[in-house]
């Protein structure tokens, strides 16, 4: 049936979604700016494991985990020599957000420049289920499960370990956090190393599953950075539920528009939170994005 | 000449996001959709046999529309908030001209653009062209230079200084937002509208993420609120692509290169040198 | 003359302004006292235009400010000077004399066309009083506290306006700079103006205050002269938070 099919369509790009969403929710809740370029980052782990697991035939899980290695050291990276030393100087968070973007246009175009703008493919087979007509490949359920999981995972830890808990504290009122000792630096770090592997991971399953090409950070940072946006950026389970509305409505909504107009759903959705709702659906009613 | 040309376009483009970002100090990340909506104008009404004049002041008006819907939908957010508003006005406006195929010709874009010449004067064609987009430089560099360095332009540093002391000082915030929006958008759309008549050719990619960085970096290394530093910032940038030609780069590597030059320049200013060259304030 | 009635005004679940009403005359000078948090910044806000009131009536002579915007409030010569300092750190001392004058710097034609006059002489002498006549050209972001709110209140005498409402003026100063600004409100008494402010110092307000309103949690206690009003236990107590 085609509504099944549809939502099915739907949950598979909502959970690829929800994993950049709540890498980036993560990274900016510690940090307290748009870290726009993570898309790019994400695009980099593809690029990295399609080289390591088609080309130099490494063994998946070895690509896998080489690519989150990866991901978290560029995170690292970025946020090292070019974020700190921006907050160092007291940067706002608008210029920030244009370092972000910045980044993401140098990391897209360093990727073009090395791999050229082809797309590739991994095309990895796992046998696939029918369910009353809807079909789901074995990956794809996968991705799903897998998505489902590390969200269950990054769920539980920010709400019962200690650093989850601190990460919160931090994010939630960042100048009592330091008064009260916690070395909120610290923190940034973690929560830009922690959200840098979620996007190597997505990376991951991305190849797996769709063609990749330079490009494709930018538009999975729209569509991350819309479901954070409409979840209310302030909040990760926020941030996850608006990444599978928006997967969903996607996807539903070709039974009413033509297919070309599936992207401007994002944009549409994402100009009409900022202006109207920009808290989301869950997020707190602090003015945490105003400088 | 072509190269002249470039930066007369570029100079105005980026004196008209200078009055927004450096003088009223609002994060504007959707400067480039008013080039692109600019561009397109002019190109459709080139095509219905419109005269060059009438298009280049209608892309203004266009542009400047568009700037006076852009101030309405985001005059009350801060911040974060506006740089991240303006910036899916101008994602919005590219999906825009990505599908409205009807219009636009989506990824094919526009050809054929013709490009006016001097009334009466024989020159060769790019020459008479470069004297256009030159005169119009100057005169956006003049009305620009005069209006800020006005009583009028004081208000728009007042406004990015401490919107709520100028408003208790009679000032109406609003008109003064819409206003500098306005006037911005309107030097991005007449720039769009000689930038289409010298490609001749145009389609949705100039218009959007890799042109923001583009400019955003020549206002950034100018200076903010530095119209001298603008200029001077213009020539500099689009110099950089002459170099790589000079030092004999393989075509399919430049095109790449260039965003990433600019990008990397953008962010070393801001770490470095946040004043840019002659700029009053600091971008950080 | 200000007439303030039966102002309520609440953020979330606080009650700022409970039943709120006091009148302020003009040629006198009326001050606003009581304990933090009694409501006084939220009147001069609403007054001034920048928080609506719940319900309640604000009228300047003849004219109802209920509604109106910041900038056109001050068009109908209300002027407020604030807490902290709050002026334009790009510009110089006298730009800001410009924008307090309101003189067409607002028409875009106007400022193509004619060309700058800064009445100089005219600000100079006005400045005098203030101490600030040697800083026409100084960049406001080198003076001193006191001479910043100096200039504010600069600011808001240099045109004719009817209402002044000045938020704390002598707070934080020293001792010469609040000796000025008490000469300068004398002066100001025989010009025709309402001048409300909002003051802690008690010795300030009894030496220079015609009334005194005392409020507390967000409505009237007490009103009268000075030396009444401090020697009122209700006031007192009030004060000590009993």
């Amino acid at each position: 049936m085609l509504l099944l099919q549809l939502l099915i369509n739907g949950m598979i790009a909502g959970s690829i979604y929800a994993l950049v969403a709540s890498g980036f929710s993560l990274i900016h809740s510690t940090n307290r700016f748009l870290h726009l370029a993570h898309g790019a980052v994400i695009t980099l782990g593809a690029f990295t494991f399609h080289t390591l697991f088609l080309l130099l035939d490494l063994p998946l899980y070895i690509s896998a985990l080489a690519t989150i290695v990866a991901t978290s050291f560029l995170g690292w990276l970025t946020y090292a020599f070019i974020y700190s030393p921006l907050k160092t100087r007291g940067a706002s968070r608008s210029t920030l957000l244009v370092a972000s973007l910045a980044l993401a246009i140098l990391l897209g175009n360093i990727l073009l420049l090395l791999f050229g703008p082809d797309p590739r493919s991994i095309n990895f087979d796992l046998p696939g289920v029918n369910i009353s007509g809807a079909l789901i490949t074995g990956l794809q359920l996968l991705i799903i499960i897998i998505s489902l999981i590390i969200l269950i995972i990054l769920f539980a830890f920010t709400k019962w370990s200690k650093l989850g808990k601190t990460m919160r504290a931090v994010a939630d009122n960042h100048e009592l956090a330091e008064i009260s000792g916690i070395n909120s630096k610290k923190i940034e770090i973690t929560g830009f190393i922690i959200g840098s592997a979620i996007a190597g991971l997505a990376a991951v399953l991305i190849t797996l599953d769709q063609n990749i090409d330079p490009y494709m950070g930018r538009e999975l940072m729209i569509k991350g950075l819309t479901g954070a946006i409409v979840g209310g950026v302030t909040s990760l389970p926020g941030a996850v539920f608006g990444s599978y509305f928006l997967g969903l409505l996607e996807n539903v909504g070709i039974l009413w528009l033509p297919s070309s107009y599936k992207d401007a759903i994002a944009a549409v959705l994402l100009i009409s939170f900022l202006l109207f709702k920009p808290t989301g659906f869950f997020g707190l009613n602090k003015k945490t994005i105003n400088d | 000449m072509h190269l002249v040309i470039m930066i007369g376009i570029y100079v105005t483009l980026s004196v008209g996001l200078n009055l927004t970002m450096g003088f009223a100090g609002v994060p504007n990340l959707g400067h480039v959709a008013f080039f692109g909506i600019g561009a397109y104008t002019s190109a459709l009404l080139s095509l219905s046999n419109f005269p060059f004049l009438f298009a280049l002041v209608v892309s203004g008006l266009t542009g400047a529309t568009s700037g006076l819907l852009l101030i309405l939908l985001t005059h009350e957010l801060k911040g974060g908030y506006m740089a991240l508003a303006t910036l899916s006005f101008s994602s919005l406006v590219y999906v825009t001209l990505l599908n409205w195929e009807g219009l636009t010709r989506g990824t094919m874009g526009i050809p054929g653009i013709p490009k006016p010449g001097l009334w009466g004067v024989k020159l060769a064609p790019n020459t008479s062209y470069a004297l256009i987009v030159l005169t119009i430089m100057m005169i956006s560099l003049l009305f620009a230079r005069r209006l800020t360095a006005s009583p009028y332009g004081r208000l728009w540093i007042a406004l990015r200084d401490n919107e709520v002391a100028l408003s208790a000082l009679g000032k109406n915030i609003f008109r003064l937002k819409a206003q500098n929006m306005m006037i911005s958008a309107f030097f991005a759309g007449i720039a769009g509208s000689l930038f289409a008549h010298q490609l001749s050719y145009i389609d949705p990619s100039s218009f959007y993420l890799s042109e923001t960085v583009l400019i955003t970096s020549i206002v950034v290394l100018g200076g903010l609120a530095s119209l001298r530093g603008t200029v001077i910032a213009t020539i500099i940038i689009l110099l950089i692509p002459e170099a790589l030609y000079f030092l004999n780069i393989p075509a399919q590597y430049v095109g790449p290169a260039k965003p990433i030059i600019y990008a990397s320049l953008l962010l070393i200013i801001l770490i470095f040198r946040p004043n840019g060259l002659l700029g009053k304030y600091s971008s950080v | 003359m200000l007439q303030v009635s039966n102002i309520n005004k609440s953020f979330h679940s606080t009650h700022a302004l409970n039943g709120c009403s006091l009148t302020a005359n003009s040629n006198k000078i009326t001050a606003i006292v009581g304990p933090n948090g009694a409501g006084k910044t939220t009147l001069f806000n609403i007054v001034s235009g920048y928080t609506k009131p719940d319900s309640g009536s604000i009228l300047l002579s003849d004219n109802n400010l209920r509604g109106l915007r910041p900038h056109d409030i001050y068009r109908l010569g209300v002027a407020r000077t604030w807490q902290q300092v709050n002026l334009f750190k790009s510009l110089l001392v006298w730009q800001h004399l410009v924008i307090a004058e309101n003189n067409n710097d607002s028409k875009i034609i106007n400022n193509l066309i004619h060309h700058e006059n800064t009445p100089w002489q005219r600000y100079k002498k006005h400045l005098k009083d203030y101490g600030l006549d040697n800083y026409l050209k100084t960049q406001v972001g080198s003076l001193s506290f006191g001479q910043s709110k100096l200039l504010q209140l600069a600011m808001v005498l240099l045109r004719n306006n009817q209402l002044i409402l000045l938020d704390e003026p002598i707070a934080g100063v020293n001792h010469v700079v609040q000796q000025r600004i008490e000469k300068i409100l004398l002066n100001l008494k025989k010009r025709n103006r309402t001048l409300v402010l909002i003051e802690h110092n008690i010795e300030f307000v009894k030496k220079i205050a015609d009334k005194v309103i005392v409020l507390n949690q967000g409505k009237v206690l007490a009103e009268g002269k000075p030396t009444e009003i401090f020697n009122n236990q209700k006031v007192i107590n009030s004060y000590l938070g009993t």
